[in-house]
């Protein structure tokens, strides 16, 4: 058996007390005896040894005892482990041969390895499992606490009406149906997704309202800036009638720029052609103030001659006086000199021959300055009139262009700002519509969506097996008009031959109970779950000791089968019953199996608690 | 010039009969004074281009580019001139402050009166203009005056003598 632990020993000590103790062991262990002589005691201990936060009752006889110590066993390895608490209250002292002492505390918390819950978990087998908490799917951390109530049951326990499976508190009924779901089936919670609570999910509803309203808000705003607007179906259609126009105004356009396009090339033609003429006319004027100063020099070149021709023969009509070379007087003159310059005679000579040919150039430069001169009267002329044709071509390119391409390119701008403001409009309106379905999503209550969770509740088919366990066992008890054995989803419970546990008299219920506990042991145990792996029943057998009416007549031999039973079939596991001592069989053997008895007098045991020494020492 | 003289015929302008004509005018109009040769010199410039001063009679010769240079290029065909008129006996050497001036002899102006040439006669006008307007400046003044003047006589050509290039006699 790979999971659970067996309870070995329970031990009551305290300072200068003789220890209260009791053994147990693997299978059956009955502790009988009458009331009064601590079996309750014993279960409440037992219960606090492993991590109860409920203290034990204070008995008088218990008075002194300070320390509750239980050693249990693990199935898994046999190793032997001590739980030791005080009875006062505080945290689990662990003890195991070869390891030091562990401080676990007593109360469970998720996460942490160093309490009892979690130990005695891990030694089930169900360390790390969670289960949840509510319809939405929040879970905890499994605690052994949780299983506890299936493994034992006191004697108040045993004759409730409620399930088994619950504690009876509705807030807690959730986790206790997933505990049981957990142990029949070995599926826990750990996959569940929690469900958002519901003030959680309507505080993020409220601020998506707010958030969606402040966004309609401002899309309003930004529609109300663009002036008059209507429906979103007259937008459309009005766009889509500028967008018409916007066409044809563009065609307009273009044919306007069409038509335009030729004067301009016209006009850039023109503008050529009078700066060509432009140009040739300034060579030209250049050229002629040229000619004029080259006139000039003719001129002044041809009166100079005639003057030096005159002087030149006047000039040679008077007698030289002196040397023209060197100045000396006629008288002195026997030298030679050669004729440095040109007799005036000469010079006159060479002068007309100059005036000739100057009067030849004088006479070309006239002409070609007079042909100059039409050529560039000519030129101004053209220039005149080309600077006319291109003013004419300006001036109706201008005309043109203002009342044509000018009026439709301001038509195609003024449709395309329509355009945009109807298109944004359109925007707006479609913005302003969604936005308006969302808040009408948001707002609408939301349903709670408890069937998208898988249902908490153990179902019928899930305890199915189990309900076939329960069966056996009734059967094998013999238990009155049996017939089939299911289970209820809403009760939680056992129904037994078409009636529900819970509605029997209290008797009844103390053995059903016992039935309930030991099949699921059995279960476990058949199907290898993890499980403590030992049941503790306190009066199962209550309906014979204290039959309510109408079980008077709840048949004696049942307890004959009971024994027969309990005592056979659980040798690897642990059921420790309690029970009044008339209750056991007649002949209180019980097969060899571990029989602690109280007698509540001085013949053998009196009871839990020892009697003490007369002597004490403290 | 606006001919260039081929070998064995010399250009009769500028040449001494020019030249010594233009002096012989100005010393006539100074008559009796004596000039130097570096006065002639300006003077025979200031003769033919009387409109680069201000305020004077129009121009006898175009206002050719660079025409400033003249004045630099004179003074050897000036003396010659002056040789060939002295020979006549229309011009005389005098000694005098250190150097040699000449003057015009009382011969000067009935030879000149006997020139019927237009030309002589716009040459005498403005020989009485220039010696009447720088005979108040003493030979340093003028030599400064002139050269300062110099460059800008002839130079508003300066751009457009890529057009008409002219050989500076």
């Amino acid at each position: 058996m790979r999971f659970g632990f067996t309870l070995r020993r329970l031990a009551l000590t305290g300072p200068g007390k003789v220890p209260a103790e009791v053994t147990l062991g693997r299978g059956l262990n009955v502790i009988a005896g009458p009331s009064d002589t601590g079996k309750s005691y014993i279960v409440q201990c037992l219960d606090y040894a492993l991590g109860s936060g409920n203290l034990p009752k204070e008995i008088p006889e218990a008075v002194g005892y300070t320390t509750v110590r239980l050693e249990i066993e693990a199935n898994s390895d046999r190793q032997v482990y001590i739980l030791e608490r005080a009875l006062r209250g505080g945290d689990v002292r662990c003890m195991t041969g070869g390891q030091p002492d562990r401080v676990l505390a007593a109360q469970h918390q998720g996460g942490r390895q160093d309490t009892v819950s979690q130990f005695l978990l891990n030694l089930s087998g169900l360390g790390s499992n969670k289960v949840r908490t509510n319809e939405r799917g929040t879970t905890r951390p499994l605690s052994f606490r949780d299983i506890a109530r299936l493994v034992i049951i006191d004697e108040e326990a045993v004759i409730k009406e409620d399930s088994p499976v619950l504690s009876g508190q509705v807030i807690h009924r959730t986790v206790e149906s997933g505990v049981f779901r957990l142990l029949l089936t070995g599926t826990d919670d750990s996959s569940l997704i929690a469900s958002e609570d519901r003030k959680i999910a309507k505080g993020r509803q409220a601020g998506k309202v707010e958030l969606l309203e402040g966004l309609l808000k401002a899309t309003r705003k930004r529609l109300a800036a663009l002036g008059e607007v209507s429906t979103l179906a007259e937008e459309r259609s009005r766009l889509t009638r500028i967008e018409t126009s916007l066409q044809t105004a563009l065609a307009e356009r273009n044919t306007a720029q069409s038509n335009v396009a030729p004067l301009q090339t016209k006009r850039g033609t023109a503008w050529t052609a009078l700066k060509t003429v432009e140009s040739q006319l300034a060579v030209l004027s250049e050229l002629q103030t040229r000619f004029r100063l080259l006139m000039e020099q003719y001129k002044s070149d041809l009166r100079r001659l005639s003057a030096i021709a005159e002087a030149s023969v006047r000039l040679d009509q008077l007698k030289e006086s002196r040397c023209p070379l060197c100045g000396a007087l006629a008288e002195d003159q026997h030298h030679d000199h050669p004729q440095a310059h040109p007799a005036p005679a000469d010079v006159s000579q060479a002068c007309k021959a100059e005036a000739v040919k100057t009067l030849k150039l004088l006479q070309d430069l006239q002409s070609t300055l007079s042909a100059t001169e039409s050529e560039v009267v000519g030129l101004q002329t053209d220039r005149d009139t080309r600077r006319a044709q291109l003013d004419a071509i300006s001036l109706e390119l201008k005309g043109l262009m203002e009342q044509q391409v000018e009026v439709a390119s301001k038509k195609v701008d003024d449709l395309r700002t329509r355009g945009e403001r109807c298109r944004r409009a359109i925007e707006y309106l479609n913005q302003i519509q969604e936005l308006e379905d969302l808040l009408d999503e948001a707002k609408k209550p939301k349903k709670s969506q408890r069937a998208e969770v898988a249902g908490a509740a153990v179902s019928t088919a899930q305890a199915d097996s189990f309900s076939r366990e329960v069966e056996v066992l009734l059967k094998a008890w013999h238990f009155p008009d049996l017939d089939r054995v299911s289970f209820s989803e809403d009760d939680q419970d056992v129904v037994i031959s078409g009636r529900a546990r819970g509605s029997h008299g209290k008797g009844v219920r103390a053995i059903t109970r016992a039935a309930f506990n030991l099949a699921l042991l059995r279960l476990c145990i058949k199907d290898e779950r993890p499980f403590p792996n030992f049941v503790l029943i306190d009066s199962p057998l209550l309906v014979f000791e204290e039959p309510e009416a109408g079980e008077s007549s709840f048949p004696q031999e049942i307890k004959k089968h009971f024994w027969q039973s309990v005592t056979t079939s659980f040798a690897e596991a642990q059921v420790i019953l309690i029970e009044n001592s008339h209750q056991l069989p007649s002949d209180l053997t019980l097969g060899g199996n571990r029989v602690e008895l109280f007698t509540g007098n001085d013949v053998g045991r009196r009871g839990f608690i020892p009697e003490q020494v007369a002597d004490r020492s403290t | 010039m606006t001919t260039e003289a081929p070998m064995g015929l010399v250009s009769p302008f500028n040449g001494p009969v020019e030249i010594g004509l233009r002096a012989l005018c100005l010393l006539t109009t100074a008559f009796p004074a004596a000039y130097a040769l570096q006065r002639l010199v300006v003077y025979d410039y200031f003769l033919v281009h009387s409109d680069d001063i201000e305020g004077g009679p129009e121009g006898l010769h175009p206002r050719t580019p660079h025409r400033g240079g003249e004045i630099l290029v004179r003074r050897g065909v000036i003396q010659e001139g002056l040789t060939l008129y002295e020979s006549r006996g229309l011009v005389e050497r005098v000694y005098e402050g250190g150097g040699i001036h000449f003057a015009a002899t009382d011969k000067s102006a009935d030879f000149l009166d006997a020139l019927s040439a237009e030309y002589i006669q716009g040459l005498r006008e403005r020989a009485d203009w220039v010696v009447d307007r720088f005979q108040s400046l003493d030979d340093v003044e003028l030599d400064l005056m002139v050269r300062s003047c110099i460059g800008t006589w002839g130079a508003e050509f300066s751009m457009e003598s890529v057009l008409w290039t002219e050989e500076v006699p």
